[in-house]
């Protein structure tokens, strides 16, 4: 399992599971990831990025609430990842 | 008696053909008539109107319109043929594709059925009962279960059915046309003890999805009219079919197995319900895209599309779906 992950890290890890509409390398760690201000992911993209989440570093996204929170944009999510892995 | 019968069918066709042709949009979807019939008051008015007519006589009602739709669409009846030739090449005939539409205006009579009948009369429109051992099987596992069919038969009856056989159920949809008509057919479903989610709107609704079936619910979902970009194009012997990889996505994080399910019509009038063998998705070594493609592929080929070959003039598509 990676013990830190990184923008560049977790953009690679969108383009692998999402189909983008736009060029990857122009997401700023701040671009919504849900919601028609940003790009639009839908539910099922939701469920791609916390699978994707769970297999690359063993944490759980078990609840809408968390995923809503977690799953703000790439920086809150990186944030969101760091954290759970110091604590681990 | 009966040449008269004939007569007023034959007007009224030829009456229904005339109103029908007018109305005609290039996506169904689109058209006047798709708008008109899938809003609330449509449905009410239906339920009435069975109230009203009697069951025998909403029957030849259902068959006429299925028929006049059938006659003013020739455009959309190819495509159904192209649908069902990819099931089954030799059923793919005019008259088959004619027979979808004519199930399809039976459904919404029995939508009306339903709205006029209690539990117990309900139920009496189900005529047999295959593989539910494979439900209790599924739920040996101590996860909830994923039932997965296709806009295949009278799917709305599976949900009353299995709910009055214990298995409460949740539905999975998308939002309807319209908000009012999302709203009135959750409630409809709720009266016979099935709860609705509708996805689409919730970005994370498939998240709270998932841990519903951890915790033990049974969940029913569509599969082969998906969206976007979530799908497998399985390839079948006939021709190649989009299915959603939701019900892997949902199974691989939530657990739970997948059970593919139909309900369809007899010509008795009756219906039979049939699940078939737990599908337990686990990751394979080749990675994400391989394990959907693989087990979507799987539930396609070994569950689902055997059951909509069964009847394939009860397939429920009007645009075609080959890729």
């Amino acid at each position: 399992m990676e013990r830190e992950t990184s923008i560049d890290i977790l953009r690679s890890m969108l383009a692998e599971n999402v189909m983008l509409k736009i060029d990857v390398a122009t997401i700023s760690e701040d671009t919504p990831l849900f919601g028609a201000e940003g790009l639009g992911l839908d539910s099922l993209d939701a469920l791609q990025i916390i699978i994707a989440v769970e297999k690359k570093y063993g944490i759980s996204i078990g609840d809408a609430t968390t995923a809503r929170d977690a799953l703000q944009s790439l920086g809150v999510l990186r944030d969101w990842i760091n954290a759970r892995l110091a604590a681990a | 008696m009966r040449l008269k019968h004939v007569l007023i069918f034959a007007g009224l066709l030829a009456l229904l053909t005339a109103a029908l042709r007018t109305r005609r949009g290039k996506d169904y979807r689109e058209a006047k008539f798709y708008k008109a019939l899938y809003r609330p008051h449509a449905f009410e008015l239906a339920i009435s109107a069975r109230r009203l007519v009697g069951r025998s006589l909403s029957m030849w009602v259902a068959r006429l319109i299925g028929t006049g739709y059938a006659l003013t669409h020739p455009k959309v009846l190819r495509e159904i043929q192209a649908n069902i030739a990819l099931l089954n090449p030799r059923k793919a005939t005019w008259a088959n594709a004619a027979r979808v539409c004519i199930h399809q205006a039976l459904n919404f009579r029995e939508y009306a059925e339903l709205g006029v009948s209690d539990t117990g009369a309900a139920l009496e429109m189900l005529g047999s009962k295959k593989g539910i051992e494979h439900i209790e099987d599924a739920r040996s596992d101590g996860k909830g279960c994923l039932f997965v069919t296709g806009h295949f038969g009278f799917f709305e009856l599976g949900g009353l059915v299995m709910s009055q056989m214990g298995y409460p159920m949740t539905t999975l949809t998308l939002p309807e046309p319209t908000t009012e008509l999302t709203r009135w057919r959750a409630d409809f479903r709720k009266r016979w003890g099935v709860e609705t989610v509708v996805v689409g709107n919730d970005a994370f609704s498939a998240v709270e999805i998932t841990r519903k079936l951890r915790s033990g619910a049974m969940i029913a979902l569509l599969s082969d009219r998906p969206f976007d970009s979530n799908t497998v194009d399985v390839d079948l012997p006939h021709g190649r079919i989009p299915f959603s990889t939701a019900p892997v996505l949902l199974s691989l994080l939530s657990g739970a197995p997948i059970i593919a399910a139909g309900i369809w019509r007899q010509p008795n009038g009756q219906f039979t319900i049939e699940a078939s063998a737990p599908l337990r998705p686990q990751w394979l070594p080749e990675g994400r895209e391989a394990t959907l493609e693989h087990f979507t592929t799987r539930l396609a080929k070994e569950g689902l599309v055997p059951l909509f070959a069964r009847a394939p003039e009860q397939w429920h598509h009007y645009s075609r779906l080959e890729k």
